[in-house]
């Protein structure tokens, strides 16, 4: 989305001129009362500045478009721009002023590089958790060397889309999922490659991987023979994202739905990219589906969903969830549920999805990270607290491991007990 | 902390202290008040101004209302003397100067406010010198003559912003 400012800005006085001004009207009543020249000497520069720095400002409302792009790593958020048009020279008088996305430390102050007609920046912010934020345009103006007077600079300011999730999930899409389930409307695809169900042999390349010769159809024809595979879906995977309020503290809800949107955000990202069928729930009073599918289309309309999912007003019972789910999928599909609800246990969406046919995992964003001590109680009491906490919450997990295994997410930049779990579903319990 | 004020320097230009600092001492030893209580409001006032200066963006944007008070006080106190004249014009010019010379902004703040400065300068200039050549009974031309040129600079900043108005108004039909 590319965002135009109608309009030019017009020419306005800043508090300093008005304090010039008033000042200088000061001096020149005092100078009338006392009969005295030496006020009014001083009141002349006061009054005439921001005239005279008006008239020397540019002389025309000033435009420049952005182009700007996020980099960094993890946390690290380190975003740069650039500010081109005709300034006409007073490009060395442009303020920035950028808006950091919510939450967010700046660790790299603003460090900017003019130029005649080109204002380049650079910022760095460290975010607190894993984010999706669209950051806005920063706002620039101009303002003669006095500061007395300053300008809007219009032109096209696009947002900035910034993705931040744990380092992990990018390697979860050369994760091969099992779990497979045919479609009435599905064709299996015929085409060959290095990965998938095995299809059949062939003489070897010469520069084959070794990995994938058959050693035994060699030994047998005497000359190198490889196998080949019919490259088709790895698996399916139904992402639901629990979206109801749980807490009570509807900011804290609100931030732990942020994160979790941005993990649900990485998962299914890296996994399109591995050609998995991939549909999409978000539970909040009623549960908004979209059906599985893959392709650019596809990933473009999940994403999107991803992102616009908000808190929703009224929680809805968890059996409606399930019930829901088998109106938009066919039961066996592998489940990821991404949800922090911590109110009552008997509403956790998990036991129903399990009684419903979908095999679920669930990733549990811990709110405990968050949560700050009160201040009634000292250090060792706090430390107390903290871990009754902690133990109240594994309890709670532990339940819901009678039905799905459980990664308890509460370092919030990484998801290494997914990754590890995906590997190896069957053997490692997650912690 | 304001991303436009991360982006400045820590401290200002000493030489435009310096040269406001002493601009209002010289002011305050010609001014009325007793001793070196005149040098003392005139650099007390420009020091406070320049701490205030650095706490955030609000004191970036009034911090100089320190300095200007000081200049308020030595004015009114002043006698009615050439020499008071000059060092008030002069003051309160060095004073924009420090002013223009902002920690919150990029370096040669001075030097890019030089025109705006010298036109000022420029009205004063006209108004003292008159003052000093003519005559007692005809001092009074030479503020007129530093009005005139005053009023002229309005004139032209209007004329600028009227242009400016046609151009727009042409442009967005």
């Amino acid at each position: 989305m590319s965002a135009r400012e109608a309009a030019g800005g017009t020419l306005r006085w800043t508090g300093r001129a008005y304090l010039l001004v008033g000042l200088g009207t000061v001096l020149a009543t005092a100078a009338v009362l006392e009969r005295s020249a030496v006020p009014l000497f001083v009141a002349l520069p006061l009054l005439l500045a921001p005239f005279a720095a008006a008239s020397f400002g540019p002389g025309r409302p000033m435009t420049a478009d952005l182009s700007w792009s996020a980099g960094g790593l993890g946390a690290e958020l380190v975003v740069a721009g650039e500010l081109r048009g005709p300034m006409g020279g007073h490009g060395a008088d442009l303020l920035i002023e950028p808006s950091p996305p919510p939450g967010s430390v700046v660790t790299s102050p603003l460090r900017l590089a003019r130029s005649r007609d080109v204002v380049r920046f650079t910022v760095g912010w460290r975010l607190p958790e894993p984010t999706i934020a669209t950051v806005r345009a920063p706002h620039a103006r101009w303002q003669d060397p006095l500061g007395l007077t300053e300008r809007e600079v219009s032109g096209s300011r696009p947002p900035l889309q910034v993705e931040r999730y744990p380092a992990e999930l990018r390697r979860v899409g050369s994760i091969r999922l099992d779990r497979t389930i045919a479609l009435p409307w599905d064709t299996p695809s015929h085409r060959v490659g290095p990965s998938g169900e095995f299809h059949g042999i062939r003489s070897a390349a010469p520069d084959e991987p070794w990995g994938r010769i058959n050693w035994r159809a060699t030994a047998r024809s005497g000359r190198l023979l490889a196998n080949d595979f019919q490259v088709e879906l790895t698996g399916d995977l139904l992402v639901v994202l629990d979206v109801r309020p749980s807490s009570g503290d509807r900011a804290l809800d609100a931030r732990l739905l942020g994160f979790a949107r941005a993990g649900v955000y990485g998962i299914v990202d890296a996994l399109f990219h591995s050609k998995v069928r991939i549909g999409y729930a978000a539970f909040g009073e009623f549960v908004e589906a979209l059906p599985l599918s893959t392709g650019r289309g596809h990933r473009v309309r999940v994403l999107r969903a991803i992102e616009t999912s908000q808190l929703s007003a009224v929680a809805g019972p968890a059996e409606r969830c399930a019930f829901s789910l088998r109106r938009f999928y066919r039961p066996g599909i592998t489940t990821l549920v991404v949800s922090s609800w911590t109110g009552d246990p008997s509403q956790e969406v998990v036991p129903y999805l399990r009684r419903q046919g979908f095999p679920p995992l669930l990733i549990s964003p811990s709110p405990l990270p968050m949560l700050e001590g009160t201040g009634a109680l000292d250090a060792e009491e706090e430390l107390l607290a903290r871990r009754l906490e902690l133990v109240e919450r594994r309890v709670r997990l532990s339940d819901t491991w009678r039905y799905a295994p459980v990664v308890d997410w509460n370092d919030y930049w990484s998801l290494e007990g997914l990754a590890r779990f995906l590997r190896r579903p069957t053997r490692r319990r997650v912690s | 902390m304001s991303a436009s004020f991360a982006e400045g320097r820590r401290g200002g230009n000493k030489l435009t202290f310096t040269v406001a600092a002493v601009a209002l001492g010289l002011f305050g030893l010609v001014g009325g008040l007793p001793d070196l209580l005149g040098p003392a409001i005139g650099i007390g006032g420009l020091a406070v101004a320049a701490w205030a200066r650095r706490r955030g963006p609000l004191g970036t944007e009034y911090g100089a209302l320190p300095a200007l008070v000081g200049l308020l006080v030595l004015a009114t106190t002043a006698p009615t003397v050439a020499s008071a004249e000059l060092f008030g014009g002069l003051s309160a010019l060095a004073v924009l100067l420090w002013v223009a010379d902002d920690p919150a902004r990029p370096a040669g703040g001075g030097r890019r406010a030089a025109l705006p400065l010298a036109s000022c300068g420029l009205a004063v200039g006209i108004a003292w010198s008159v003052a000093l050549v003519l005559p007692h009974p005809s001092q009074e031309v030479g503020l007129a003559g530093g009005l005139l040129a005053s009023v002229l600079l309005v004139l032209a900043y209007f004329l600028v912003r009227e242009a400016e108005r046609r151009a727009s108004s042409s442009a967005s039909a």
